[in-house]
């Protein structure tokens, strides 16, 4: 009579979940996405002073009589445009698109010009600073390089003081 | 006789995988905490523009000049935003909520100009007496709150045409999306 073998089945192995490299990972994710927002979506628009003039907002003796000077008035009424009424001479705009519109328009016609016109943004003390990096990006968007920035005479008063 | 052999010892080995995980989180942290820290970003509800190049190759020497909004000060223009974030939701016009800071030092205008002096004599050209212009070729970056009143962000600029420097970025956002 054959002798009866006696079977062992292979020792099963526990089919545990290792957490661990899930754990490294989210770890790695969280550590990432908390700190990349710094980097993330941000730039910069090149805003340069002119070189040769006012650099110490000095007065101007020889003023340039054209200008395309856009002025930003503070109207608390206004939500559309961020508190900002738009005006070019006595014309006013009623959203960027429309200023935008009007930028172009100009700067075509100055293609041909020897000097080119400079464009000024004039904006209130209280007008938020979107609204002026608004004028900034059209004017970037149209490829108006020569804008600057209307100044008061030499600032000397502290940026802390009280109104 | 049948001798049973001797079991034989498991090899423990050397498990590389955790002290691997480690150091990666570790570079990681680094790599990241060691560019906001140089940066000297602070936070800032940047304005947006469509326009904004991306800043990917900041110049070394650049100085970077914050106005940002006290979030310790009480403020009703100050809410939390559906992501948990505290933003400005109007213009604050008080002036004493606004700060201008370079590394992360609160500065008022005296001072910031003559930071800004300092900082731009580094790279300065040759004075009028000598030819030139004075003028200091060192880059700025005014990174500005989005409801902030322009009255701050005018006596940086300001402050940097006092100390005869004219390389200024303005930071920006893109949209998202």
């Amino acid at each position: 009579m054959a002798r009866k073998e006696k079977r062992t089945l292979p020792e099963e192995k526990k089919d545990e979940l290792n957490m661990i490299p899930m754990i490294d990972v989210i770890f790695q994710l969280l550590i990432f996405f908390m700190l990349s927002p710094f980097k993330s979506l941000e730039g910069k628009l090149f805003s340069h002073l002119p070189k040769d003039k006012g650099l110490e907002s000095t007065v101007v003796v020889d003023p340039i009589i054209d200008e395309v000077r856009i002025q930003l008035i503070f109207d608390k009424s206004i939500k559309s445009t961020l508190f900002t009424r738009i005006k070019i001479g006595t014309r006013e705009f009623a959203s960027w698109p429309a200023l935008a519109g009007e930028l172009a328009s100009i700067h075509a016609s100055q293609a041909d010009a020897p000097r080119p016109i400079p464009f000024k943004i004039d904006p209130h003390p209280k007008v938020p600073f979107q609204s002026v990096v608004h004028v900034l990006n059209i004017c970037q968007s149209l490829g108006i390089d020569n804008v600057e920035f209307a100044a008061k005479s030499p600032v000397t008063e502290n940026l802390q003081s009280p109104e | 006789m049948k001798i049973k052999k001797a079991k034989m010892a498991e090899d423990p080995g050397f498990n590389m995988t955790p002290m691997i995980d480690v150091v990666f989180q570790l570079l990681i942290f680094f790599m990241l905490v060691t560019e906001v820290a140089a940066m000297e970003i602070e936070r800032v509800y940047l304005p947006i523009a469509t326009e904004a190049v991306e800043d990917d190759q900041p110049d070394k020497d650049r100085l970077i000049i914050n106005v940002v909004h006290d979030e310790d000060e009480e403020c009703n223009q100050l809410k939390t935003n559906d992501r948990g974030r505290i933003e400005l939701t109007n213009p604050c016009y008080i002036e004493k909520h606004w700060m201008v800071r370079i590394k992360r030092e609160t500065v008022n205008m005296e001072k910031l100009i003559q930071k800004l002096k300092i900082e731009g004599d580094t790279d300065r050209d040759p004075p009028p007496s000598s030819g030139g212009w004075g003028i200091s070729n060192r880059p700025v970056m005014i990174r500005g709150d989005a409801g902030a009143p322009y009255k701050f962000i005018e006596k940086v600029f300001s402050a940097c045409g006092r100390a005869k420097i004219w390389k200024i970025e303005i930071g920006a956002t893109k949209p998202a999306g």
